[in-house]
């Protein structure tokens, strides 16, 4: 198994794709509102701490071996990522909110909902191109599919250091915190 | 069955595959930066050959020629020879598995006036190449990678004119904003293609599939033909490189073909392995795609007009007639002076471009001014010569109005072959050998001989335009009968145009009777009226008219930000902006003034928000709208709070509110907390990781109309039912209202609580529950 740290830039989307994750359509959101995605970006390129960590190896580890096969089905490795924003992300958001700024708050949440998937997506195929002669296959989660949501506490179990903690309920702390699982397939030749 | 019967008869049943890069691959397989890849891949056949089998194995159902840079413009002298080679290696490549299809790029020179590639040197670049294509055997072409419609155009009709049968898709490039180069909207490119000849319409190249999704649903809704799209694997990193994985690819591409593509490739960046996840993800289903009959438009280069909506203005000013400055530079060639002066009718939806006694025109003229006038809005070719009004149909970068046709088969016979290639409506005047008639039906009869004189000639009638004749109140005519005669064809269902200012021609005060006659052409429906658009009065004569009429609304189509400055209610405008500050102003002006603080939340302040939640249902605003309204309604209530006398403002009820034990997401809790005190209930919030034995406690003290829960994980939505179940084995019949990403109405009936999708729709669903309860 190898272990693989990533020290990423901070991963800022498009303010289109906040408007959307925020609910507006971005040709009709209006000046005030791609403003005000604006502003939030602003804030999160401030505030973010990203961080991401990639085990790669020939054979999951075992309670996960059931959650995942399934997926896996045909790779002869896998890796597994969690990437998170740092807690910073959700001491901002708790502010935004207590201060009653609900709209700034929406517009943040949405820029860092789209920032953790970008990272995650990042990672995957900046892997992707290093691995020669290997495709990924697409990534998959806890929750997703068939894969239980317990599977989560399993996975976080394996990043110790990483400052991310899992509830009973298996909700992650910090909040923008993402796990992925691919495998890896050769190409034909 | 031939190539392009063969890939019709795919079309016909299911999504078609097209191949992927071939530059990529052709670097992959050893290319060296820097050559030219149409050359090194004719000195290299095994390599090519492999690629396109590699392809035909993906799963690819049509696989293209190694000829996307094949014209002479990219290859210098010969290009026949290197085309029919790269042809052949294709063809003994395939072996029937798949279509052979050509690739054919743009030639890499801007048309003029910004560059130097005129239309007609392109046609025949293009010409030249689908020429030894053809001889070749191929008789599919894939126009790609364009983002100069008029080069799109000539080469369309080059390959056309060669392959008569063949099947040809007309696609071009377009940035992450939607446009191409030229700028140019897959909306307007979807405009042109449906009325040249070309099989398909596309788009490919510049961006990955995320992007591709708005043009593609564009193109299927404007195009009538099958839409292309080949998205390049994501976009470039910092090395320029295209790296989306296959499934990601493959996954984003399914969506393309959810919007309506019918035949999905991949360009940058794509492999077979990209086809193959692709092939294997869409899979074999029907196309989106049904021949209908699209919208009727003009275009231009940059702009799209909508016909049959209200009434359009077309700029009248591009006459010399009466104009000794603009005869004189027509005759000396001067295309700056009339550019210029076309310039002076920013109003003009369309701009008629009359250029006098056509004989008097130098050579070069037409093609220059109508390539320079490209850009500008969508133009009305105001000439009666053949030659001049196919050069000037050449240079049009859309689709254009021709003015105009008589009715005499003959006048039309000379000049219809130039709207049927090139796209492009017509005017029909109710004329022939023996002239005007004077009573309407009779001129509505002769339109219908003159419209069936167009079909004939395989024009379609949906096209044409019909004029009704404005003729001079100073000859004796009686303007009543234009006025009669547009009423007929109105009814007969055509779009019709006017010459408006001609009523006036030989009056001493043109202004009046101009503008009276627009407002009574208006009112009886004209679609296109040539005006003189440089005059306010003209615009809002029109306007005016429209809205007397019905045709347009008051208020007219306008957005969001437009509405909120409509109410003539300072306040209501300022919290419908989610505006705080200006909120607090308004409001504290009209305390000062007097009014009542329990009038400002009962008649302003729900006033406000009941249109916001009205503006949300017509999709006219969104969840951020949403949100910054109900800010500056709570900024205001805080504001009137001190103020208001015990029970001044009736609460409307009390709400439980809470995110359920274990979960710990409360943005969606919060935003249903400012909602619901935007419209006048009383909040209890417990927070989040709220213990459901301590929700029921608050429902149980509180009394209130509803409890509201919120949860964002399977593993925690299971917490609602067990609040549920302690309800009501308390004896407590209080309605729970559930929402969150993991709730589904079926989950909300099988525990017995309502359904909120979303968190501005629990304030509807409480009202809802308190008039059913009878509140």
């Amino acid at each position: 198994m190898t272990r693989t740290v990533f020290r990423p830039d901070p991963p800022l989307p498009l303010p289109a794709r906040v408007l959307w994750r925020a609910g507006t359509p971005p040709s009709r959101a209006g000046e005030n509102m791609e403003k005000r995605a604006a502003e939030a970006l602003e804030l999160l390129a401030k505030v973010v701490n990203p961080s991401a960590q990639a085990l790669t190896g020939l054979i999951l580890p075992g309670k996960l071996e059931d959650a995942f096969k399934e997926h896996l089905r045909g790779s002869v490795s896998w890796t597994i990522l969690m990437a998170t924003l740092g807690g910073e992300t959700d001491e901002c958001l708790k502010r935004l909110q207590m201060g009653g700024e609900h709209l700034a708050a929406h517009m943040f949440n949405a820029a860092a909902s789209e920032a953790v998937e970008l990272l995650a997506g990042n990672v995957h195929l900046r892997m992707a191109a290093d691995m020669q002669g290997m495709n990924p296959t697409a990534r998959f989660a806890p929750g997703y599919g068939s894969v239980p949501l317990s599977a989560q506490k399993n996975l976080v179990e394996l990043f110790p250091g990483m400052g991310v903690e899992c509830t009973d309920s298996f909700y992650m702390t910090p909040s923008k915190t993402m796990t992925a699982v691919w495998g890896w397939m050769r190409q034909k030749d | 069955m031939d190539a392009a019967e063969r890939l019709r008869n795919l079309l016909s049943s299911r999504v078609v595959f097209l191949d992927g890069a071939m530059g990529t691959m052709l670097m992959k397989r050893g290319m060296p930066p820097g050559v030219n890849p149409e050359r090194w891949a004719a000195e290299n056949p095994v390599i090519l050959k492999r690629i396109h089998r590699d392809y035909v194995l993906a799963g690819s159902d049509v696989v293209l020629t190694c000829t996307f840079g094949g014209t002479a413009f990219r290859l210098g002298e010969d290009p026949e020879r290197l085309n029919t080679t790269l042809a052949e290696i294709l063809l003994n490549a395939l072996d029937e598995k798949a279509v052979p299809g050509a690739s054919v790029g743009p030639t890499g020179l801007l048309m003029a006036p910004l560059g130097e590639l005129t239309w007609i040197d392109a046609y025949k670049a293009f010409h030249k190449q689908a020429t030894a294509l053809a001889r070749a055997g191929i008789e599919v072409f894939f126009l790609e990678t364009f983002s100069d419609p008029r080069e799109l155009k000539a080469a369309a009709l080059a390959v056309r004119d060669v392959c008569p049968h063949g099947f040809v898709s007309a696609q071009m490039s377009f940035s992450e904003e939607g446009y191409s180069l030229a700028g140019t909207t897959p909306e307007a490119l979807a405009i042109l293609v449906e009325q040249i000849p070309v099989d398909a319409v596309g788009a490919n190249c510049s961006v990955g599939p995320d992007s591709l999704a708005a043009p593609v649903k564009a193109m299927v809704g404007f195009a009538g033909k099958p839409v292309c799209v080949e998205p390049n694997a994501g976009m470039p990193d910092s090395d320029g490189r295209h790296t989306m994985n296959p499934a990601d690819f493959a996954s984003r591409c399914e969506d393309l073909a959810w919007e309506g593509a019918s035949i999905i490739g991949g360009c940058c960046g794509t492999g077979p392995e990209h086809i193959k996840a692709l092939t294997s993800m869409v899979g074999r289903r029907k196309t989106g795609h049904s021949p209908g009959k699209p919208p009727r438009a003009l275009s231009s280069l940059t702009r799209v007009v909508h016909l049959g909506t209200e009434m359009k203005l077309v700029g009248e000013s591009i006459n010399p007639t009466g104009r000794k400055d603009l005869k004189d530079a027509i005759r000396d060639g001067d295309t700056g002076f009339v550019v210029s002066a076309a310039g002076r009718q920013p109003r003009a939806d369309v701009l008629d471009i009359n250029l006098g006694l056509e004989r008097m025109i130098p050579d070069g003229f037409v093609s220059n001014l109508f390539a320079k006038l490209a850009c500008g809005p969508p133009l009305s070719v105001d000439l009666s010569d053949p030659d001049n009004i196919e050069l000037a149909f050449r240079e049009l970068g859309g689709i254009g109005l021709l003015n105009s046709l008589t009715c005499d088969p003959k006048f039309i016979g000379d000049r219809i072959e130039t709207l049927k290639r090139h796209g492009g409506y017509a005017v029909l005047l109710p004329l022939d050998s023996d002239g005007l008639p004077e009573n309407p039906d009779d001129r509505v009869r002769l339109v219908r001989r003159g419209l069936a004189a167009l079909r004939e000639f395989g024009f379609p009638p949906r096209r044409a335009i019909v004029d009704p004749v404005v003729k001079a109140l100073a000859s004796g005519a009686d303007p009543n009968t234009t006025v009669k005669t547009l009423k007929r064809m109105k009814k007969a269902g055509w779009l019709t145009i006017a010459g408006v200012s001609n009523i006036s021609h030989g009056l001493p005060e043109r202004r009046a009777a101009n503008l009276a006659f627009l407002v009574k052409l208006a009112e009886a429906g004209l679609d296109l009226a040539i005006v003189d658009v440089t005059r306010r009065e003209t615009l809002s004569a029109a306007r005016g008219a429209q809205i007397l009429s019905g045709r347009i609304p008051a208020s007219g189509g306008i957005d969001f930000e437009e509405e909120t400055s409509r109410t003539g209610n300072p306040l209501e405008e300022a919290i419908l902006r989610g505006d705080p500050r200006d909120t607090l102003i308004q409001a504290g002006i009209l305390l000062e003034q007097g009014t009542p603080p329990a009038d400002l939340v009962e008649r302003h302040l729900q006033k406000a928000m009941g249109r916001l939640g009205s503006l949300f249902e017509k999709k006219k605003a969104f969840l951020p709208h949403l949100i910054a309204g109900a800010e500056a309604a709570h900024v205001l209530t805080g504001l009137l709070k001190p103020l208001l006398e015990t029970g001044s403002v009736r609460s409307r009820g009390t709400v439980v509110l809470a995110t359920v034990r274990g979960d710990l997401h409360d943005i969606g809790k919060n935003l249903v907390a400012l909602f619901l005190e935007g419209a006048g209930f009383r909040v209890v919030d417990l927070g989040r990781d709220v213990p459901s034995d301590r929700i029921v406690d608050a429902a149980s003290l509180e009394s209130p109309v509803a409890v509201a829960l919120s949860a964002l994980m399977s593993s925690t939505a299971v917490r609602m039912e067990e609040v549920v179940i302690q309800l009501r084995e308390k004896g407590l019949a209080t309605p729970v209202l559930i929402g969150g990403a993991v709730i589904t109405p079926e989950y909300a009936e099988r525990i017995g609580a309502h359904y909120a999708r979303e968190a501005f729709a629990a304030v509807e669903i409480i009202e809802g529950i308190m008039r059913e309860n009878g509140a």
